[in-house]
């Protein structure tokens, strides 16, 4: 017998309400496995170039992996993807909660979702099948609202709700689709294509099983999985989470800071996680089928928001809202984290843009007069608070920031491009490139724009053990953080190693490192379904999925000078701290990146060679030898 | 046959139901719910989270495979011998048994 996948696909045209259920096809899992996979291909099918993102021609894909809602640690992943509006590229992200699980337990592998709406519909997914359901009385209500109100008005607590809030019915940029009220995916404006079909929510609620096809040795290749994660991250996440990094990054100097021109910051313990765990934190969750939980309720107990309690705070929430907007208030900070999923906006390129903002009010490239009458001093929480709603609802100065750094630069003119922290459109995360390079790298050729999540390379803090650098790298002089040999070669793999994750179904905070290794991932995966991978052919499904993705990217007209870094990075020397007077240096690492990968730089394309190795060279006439 | 009941701590269920998944899988080999015999309470909007059993687990002779798979230490399947301590202490609690025909 033949487990892990479900074996059914659910196309969903909105134009014609009409869903239709279609087994998965074989060649499609062997060559593509799942999630990220399976999404890649489907978008170069399905969405001709040149169709823009908001196009009832786009496809919003939600994509689970043959080990989602399994045993295996960390597997309730679900990918999802579409065509980007703010890049004009694919964007695809992973997304935890119980979403992916419940919807392989509702009998489906992936959701297909093209066309329009005429009138705001969300879409519910039982045991019983598929239902287009009318959300009139659902538009215009924020991510917390919705969640309730679905569960409420159909009974069912125990759906699992995607939708999109505010940010994503207005058409922002910035915005992604929410899980489990605070688990996101979909950088790149995903929101808005949600939103662009007049799709608000999709609930899930399947309550059957996933099949295995060994469970006696898929249980025991589960638990070896099991304890090498709880024994390398369960600790340290249960006592701070991923927020726990913080200060490690400040130490290293990468934390980038006032939108990067330092990157230390001074209120570090006022955002750090002793701080938040003495004060607010009130208990640790996890996703489903998660023995590594990284995220956490809180409760703020003085001040403006006394009385509040939430969900989720994570490194992403005290790197971006605090050191990058220069806001050390940990109250101001939470209550804007919480602003920022309640609305369904991104909660990285929401507070990169209004950081850039920020920087650009203090050269007075824009001025009070531009922002409403706003004064984006740094840390004024009397401005990110009331931004980050006007971002939400389009409205103000924020319909402005509602588009990006990118967009924004352009409009602004002058030297406000210096200060657009992007790649390829997307808002880099607040990590800096220059006290950790192989981040630098890893922004520059992410496949979605400048995504910290493709590559993934914590290496550098030493979460690799040196001993896989080297194998993987070829170089002992992958162990020095600030050098540069290998970093290409090493930055590569990670890309195809985190490619055939995404598509698996589970976690990269787990499957970033060793644990993500194809050869410790291949027991899994073959007990699961019967499939008889090797570590070789693993790494080539994820080799397949980055070439492919490339593929994509260059027919939407990005090329070799769009593999880079901003300006900041590149040549502003880091002015203090323990990366004091360095740049990234991103050309050698760029070209040992391009050797390793076969890619000509002059026009960016896989060499013919590659493309048969990773059996792609039938992929159109359109692609250059 | 020994006696044995499953014991948790309060406060420490993440709600990962890696527990619910375990038992489903020892029990009939696929990865679900319904074939579990523990199922996990969670609240919808705070989050808190916590283990109920079904009747049959109390006679059910298994590898513990909830237990061994519960990286906070929520579960604990106590002998005769440890009951009374454990009930003594505030943050242990037999698991809630739940049976089915009482429901209706
Ligand atoms: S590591 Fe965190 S994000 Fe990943 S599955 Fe576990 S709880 Fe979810
Ligand atoms: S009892 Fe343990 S394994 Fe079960 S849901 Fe709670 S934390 Fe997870």
């Amino acid at each position: 017998m033949s487990g892990g996948y479900c074996n059914k696909v659910a196309w969903i045209d909105l134009t014609s309400q009409t869903v239709c259920i279609q087994p998965l096809d074989e060649d499609l899992k062997e060559r593509y496995i799942g999630g990220r996979g399976f999404i890649t291909r489907w978008l170069m099918d399905m969405v001709p170039v040149g169709v823009p993102a908001l196009d009832p021609e786009n496809v919003l894909i939600f994509a689970t992996g043959p080990l989602t809602g399994t045993n295996v640690p960390t597997s309730s992943r679900i990918e999802i993807g579409a065509l980007a509006p703010e890049t004009g590229i694919y964007s695809t992200g992973s997304a935890g909660g119980s979403f992916g699980t419940k919807l392989k337990r509702a009998g489906l592998d992936a959701l297909v979702i093209n066309g329009r709406s005429e009138q705001p519909v969300y879409i519910m997914i039982t045991d019983a099948g598929i239902e287009i359901k009318n959300a009139a009385c659902y538009w215009g209500k924020d991510i917390f609202e919705i969640d309730r109100a679905i569960k409420a008005d159909n009974h069912k607590s125990r759906l699992s709700v995607a939708c999109i809030g505010q940010a994503g019915e207005n058409g922002g940029f910035l915005t992604t689709i929410l899980i489990d009220r605070v688990r996101s995916a979909g950088r790149g404006g995903l929101g808005a294509v949600m939103g662009s079909k007049n799709l608000k929510a999709i609930a899930v609620n399947g309550t059957g099983s996933v099949p295995i096809h060994d469970p006696q040795t898929f249980w025991t290749a589960c638990q070896n999985v099991q304890k090498a994660a709880v024994d390398k991250f369960f600790l340290k996440r249960w006592e701070a989470g991923t927020y726990g990094n913080l200060t490690r990054y400040n130490n290293a100097g990468a934390l980038t800071s006032y939108n990067g021109q330092k990157t230390t910051f001074e209120f570090i313990d006022q955002i750090c996680s002793d701080y938040y765990n003495k004060n607010f934190k009130i208990a640790t969750r996890a996703c489903m089928g998660c023995p590594m939980p990284c995220w956490t309720t809180y409760t703020i107990q003085s001040g403006e928001f006394k009385g509040f309690v939430s969900e989720e705070a994570t490194a992403t929430t005290f790197k971006e809202l605090g050191a990058r907007c220069g806001l050390h208030e940990m109250d101001a900070i939470l209550r804007a984290h919480d602003d920022l999923n309640r609305f369904g906006l991104d909660t990285i390129s929401t507070p990169a843009t209004i950081a850039f903002a920020m920087e650009c009010f203090q050269r007075g490239i824009i001025t009070k007069e531009d922002t409403g009458g706003l004064d984006l001093t740094w840390g004024n929480r009397n401005a990110v608070i009331p931004l980050i709603e006007q971002i939400a609802m389009n409205n103000g100065f924020g319909a402005q920031l509602a588009r990006g750094v990118r967009i924004c630069a352009e409009e602004w003119g002058g030297e406000a491009a210096k200060y657009a922290m992007h790649v390829k459109g997307m808002e880099t995360v607040g990590t800096d490139p220059r006290g950790q390079p192989s981040w630098g790298l890893g922004y520059a050729t992410s496949s979605r724009g400048a995504c910290h999540m493709r590559a993934y390379a914590n290496y550098e803090s030493g979460s690799m053990a040196d001993a896989s650098m080297i194998r993987i790298s070829g170089t002992t002089e992958i162990r020095n953080r600030f050098g540069i040999t290998g970093k290409g070669k090493a930055g590569a793999f990670l890309e195809d190693m985190n490619a055939y994750g995404d598509s698996l179904g589970i976690c990269k905070l787990m499957a970033r490192d060793e644990l993500g290794l194809p050869e410790v991932l291949i027991g899994v995966l073959n007990s699961a379904t019967g499939k008889t991978y090797s570590a070789d052919s693993l790494y080539r499904v994820g080799e397949r999925i980055s070439n492919l993705e490339r593929i994509a990217n260059l027919q939407r007209g990005i090329t070799p000078a769009d593999d880079t870094l901003p300006e900041r990075y590149l040549n502003e020397a880091v002015p203090e701290g323990p990366a004091e007077g360095r740049v990234c240096d991103l050309e050698p690492m760029l070209k040992e990146y391009y050797e390793r990968r076969d890619w000509n730089s002059d026009d960016g394309y896989p060499s013919l060679e590659k493309l048969k190795a990773v059996g792609l060279d039938h992929e159109g006439n359109d692609i250059s030898t | 046959m020994e006696e044995k009941y499953l014991f948790y701590q309060l406060n420490r269920c993440t709600g990962c139901q890696l527990c619910v998944m375990a038992c489903s899988l020892a029990r009939s080999g696929v990865c679900g719910e319904n074939e579990s015999l523990i199922s996990i309470l969670t609240h919808p909007q705070f989050g808190t989270s916590q283990p109920i059993i079904e009747e049959t687990c109390i006679w059910e002779q298994c590898d513990k495979q909830c237990v061994q798979v519960c990286s906070p230490g929520v579960l604990y399947l106590a002998e005769k011998k440890d009951w009374g301590g454990l009930l003594l202490k505030q943050h242990w609690n037999p698991v809630p048994v739940f049976v089915r025909e009482e429901k209706q």
